[in-house]
């Protein structure tokens, strides 16, 4: 992973010490509220539902065990004892006192962390592929262009005030596990037939209440015209974007009132005139971080295959849907699933981040991935310490055989910590969890993504999800509207509603019928839920669901 | 900023340096504990709830102060017309929170 050069670390401890000096005048009265506001929300502090919540950035989703050992100190010694991975591969605190949060900022700060642009309309954390760098269909590691872009963006004093938070993701293999198409910019890295790094850009995903599907900007863009051509778009964006209605200022927005034509037509112009000195060490620095990232990734040596015959079954179901294909023959990818039977998606707790730590460390080579599905990966383990691994994991709770199955779901904090939500995400996602674990655990079902979001801001993902659910305030109760077919791969679609809402209660039921409906549609066994649905449309699960109910 | 309501409310925040829920009390000061609060009644009292508020913002013990309406019908039962303050008052119902 990306180490920190003294620049990087210096920097961050000056904004720890600098947000030290704001929260001491706040608290002496010498800063409003209003003056506040600006500058907590620049480090990720909140004020949530019930209390300050601090959003931590993990840049593309990337930690090590020290760092992870770190999260659990502070969720013990800080917060209620636990901490909740986002959907932005970052990490949440959803009870810390204002004064503590300068103490907590340092710790990250000895750390190589921080919660910088984790807020506010500014560009956020960069997500990529949590299979970075091990994956087997990866044309190129997508880590270093997305730091050199987390470099470019951290305090780009043209756009710290952007209409709207903006939002990157990079990928650079065959299969997309960045989600790059609901982002407002997604780039797909690639090789040219020289081995270059290419690129191709996606312009005006996103979620929320107008949920887009990113449209191809530009193919084949070279590392050295990359970066101007990704400033030339923030800054047609940063002139032209919705300042005056915040529901209508992302970049999505502006896309399609221009015509995608016409805003390619704005940035080029704008890169004719863009000064393009600044970037002259792009591709030099890029040269740097690579060898920075190759300078701290194990070598892996080709090791033998792992053997599961007489295998005993729970440890040989979780290799089957847990681990991945590692680029080197006889490593694995594991996937840590987040998603216990009737538990809240994403949350860990102090010992567990604790062991997790001590887990990396034995098995993958102290390093570990956040997902954006709310999961852990641990990417460099040898396929013989799989076994010591999981019964590693059974004991702390996070042996769970459900990765890419309807039971792991995404779940947003929803009303039970969000200021935003018009709902409860979290205890419809624990009730469909157990019933989804038991319909797995007799049925092959597949592979299904089921997001749930406690309101139109969609950090649930639910518009992406082959069967999706939306939280809603109707007339002060709780409304769930489900819709299907949406998929965040390289085939991302918007799902459709499916008809009137149901009371909390009411979810797993319909859900049930939507599966049931799906089992009896299908081809066969490996006509998965999306081709499915894209293949018979929304009438029969909706007559399903709704016919005799 | 509070915003006056005419028939039964209560006036709540954050603490400042805390993040925690508070309530105005009638002893003119802030508690975690619900069943402190001052209810107003009637747009007098609650106009004076929301002027109280303001002032705690400017003496910076608060942030975010606004009124919580609540059901007429039950006189001094302290019960939410809002879902979401009902949630915000019930804390989130989760094991881990709960049990921390």
């Amino acid at each position: 992973m990306y180490p920190y050069d003294s620049h990087d670390q210096a920097f961050v401890e000056a904004r720890a010490r600098e947000f030290r000096d704001q929260v001491e005048r706040r608290l002496a009265g010498q800063l409003t509220e209003d003056e506040f506001r600006p500058l907590r929300l620049q480090n990720g502090l909140y004020l949530q539902l019930h209390a300050y919540m601090l959003r931590v950035a993990i840049p593309y989703g990337e930690l090590n065990s020290q760092q992870l050992r770190k999260l659990g100190y502070i969720a013990d010694t800080y917060d209620k004892g636990y901490g909740h991975f986002t959907t932005r591969q970052n990490i949440q605190f959803n009870w810390p006192k204002l004064v503590d949060t300068p103490d907590i900022l340092d710790h990250l700060a000895e750390v190589q962390m921080h919660a910088i642009q984790t807020s506010g309309n500014c560009i956020r954390n960069v997500t990529s592929d949590p299979f970075a760098g091990v994956a087997a269909d990866e044309f190129i590691d997508p880590r270093p262009i997305s730091e050199l872009m987390r470099q470019w963006s951290m305090l780009h004093p043209e756009f710290a005030f952007l209409p709207r938070k903006f939002k990157f993701a990079v990928t650079g293999a065959v299969e997309d596990r960045a989600a790059i198409k609901f982002h407002d910019i997604g780039v797909w890295a690639k090789v040219d037939d020289e081995g270059q790094p290419v690129f191709d850009i996606y312009v005006g995903g996103g979620q929320g209440r107008t949920p887009r599907v990113a449209k191809l900007f530009e193919s084949g863009v070279s590392l050295d015209a990359l970066m101007p051509l990704l400033d030339a778009m923030l800054r047609v964006y940063n002139l032209h974007g919705r300042r005056d209605n915040k529901y209508k200022a992302r970049i999505k927005i502006l896309v399609e009132e221009l015509g995608l034509e016409n805003y390619r037509d704005e940035v080029r112009a704008e890169l004719a005139g863009l000064d393009h000195a600044p970037f002259a060490s792009v591709v030099a620095e890029y040269q740097r971080i690579v060898e920075q990232f190759e300078a701290t990734t194990p070598s892996l040596s080709p090791a033998e295959p792992l053997d599961l015959s007489g295998a005993e079954p729970a440890f040989k179901a979780w290799v089957t849907q847990n681990v991945a294909t590692h680029r080197v023959p006889g490593w694995a990818i594991a996937q840590i699933s987040v998603k216990p039977k009737g538990g809240v998606p994403g949350d860990v707790t102090g010992e567990q981040m604790r062991h997790l730590a001590d887990l990396a460390d034995a098995y993958s080579k102290g390093e570990l991935r956040i997902t954006h599905r709310q999961n852990v990966v641990f990417p460099y383990v040898q396929a013989a310490d799989l076994k010591a691994l999981h019964d590693g994991l059974v004991t702390i709770g996070l042996g769970e055989d459900n990765i890419g199955e309807a039971s792991d779901i995404i779940a947003c904090p929803g009303l039970d910590y969000c200021a935003l939500a018009t709902a409860r995400s979290i205890p419809v996602a624990r009730e469909l969890s157990s019933m989804l674990r038991e319909r797995e655990a007799s049925d092959d079902l597949g592979p299904i993504s089921l997001n749930i979001s406690g309101c139109i801001n969609a950090c649930g993902h639910h518009h992406a999800a082959n069967i999706g659910i939306l939280g809603l305030n109707k007339a002060e109760k709780e409304s769930y509207q489900i819709t299907l077919g949406g998929r965040s791969d390289a085939q991302a679609s918007v799902g459709e509603i499916l008809g009137p809402g149901f009371a909390q209660d009411e979810v797993p039921g319909a859900v049930s019928k939507i599966i049931d409906a799906y089992l009896n549609l299908r081809i066969d066994r490996d006509e998965r839920f999306p081709d499915t649905y894209a293949r018979v449309g929304k009438d029969p699960f909706k007559e399903a669901v709704y016919v005799g109910a | 900023m509070a915003a006056a309501l005419t028939t039964k409310a209560i006036l709540t925040a954050n603490d400042v340096r805390s993040g925690d829920i508070v309530f105005w009390t009638a002893a003119s000061n802030w508690s975690t504990d619900i069943e402190q609060a001052l209810i107003g009644y009637g747009k007098e009292e609650t106009d004076a709830l929301a002027a109280a508020g303001l002032a705690a913002e400017s003496a910076n013990a608060v942030v975010g102060t606004y009124l919580i309406a609540l059901k007429p019908e039950e006189t001094t039962a302290r019960i939410p017309v809002k879902m979401r303050e009902v949630r915000r008052l019930a804390g989130p119902g989760i094991d881990f929170a709960q049990a921390a």
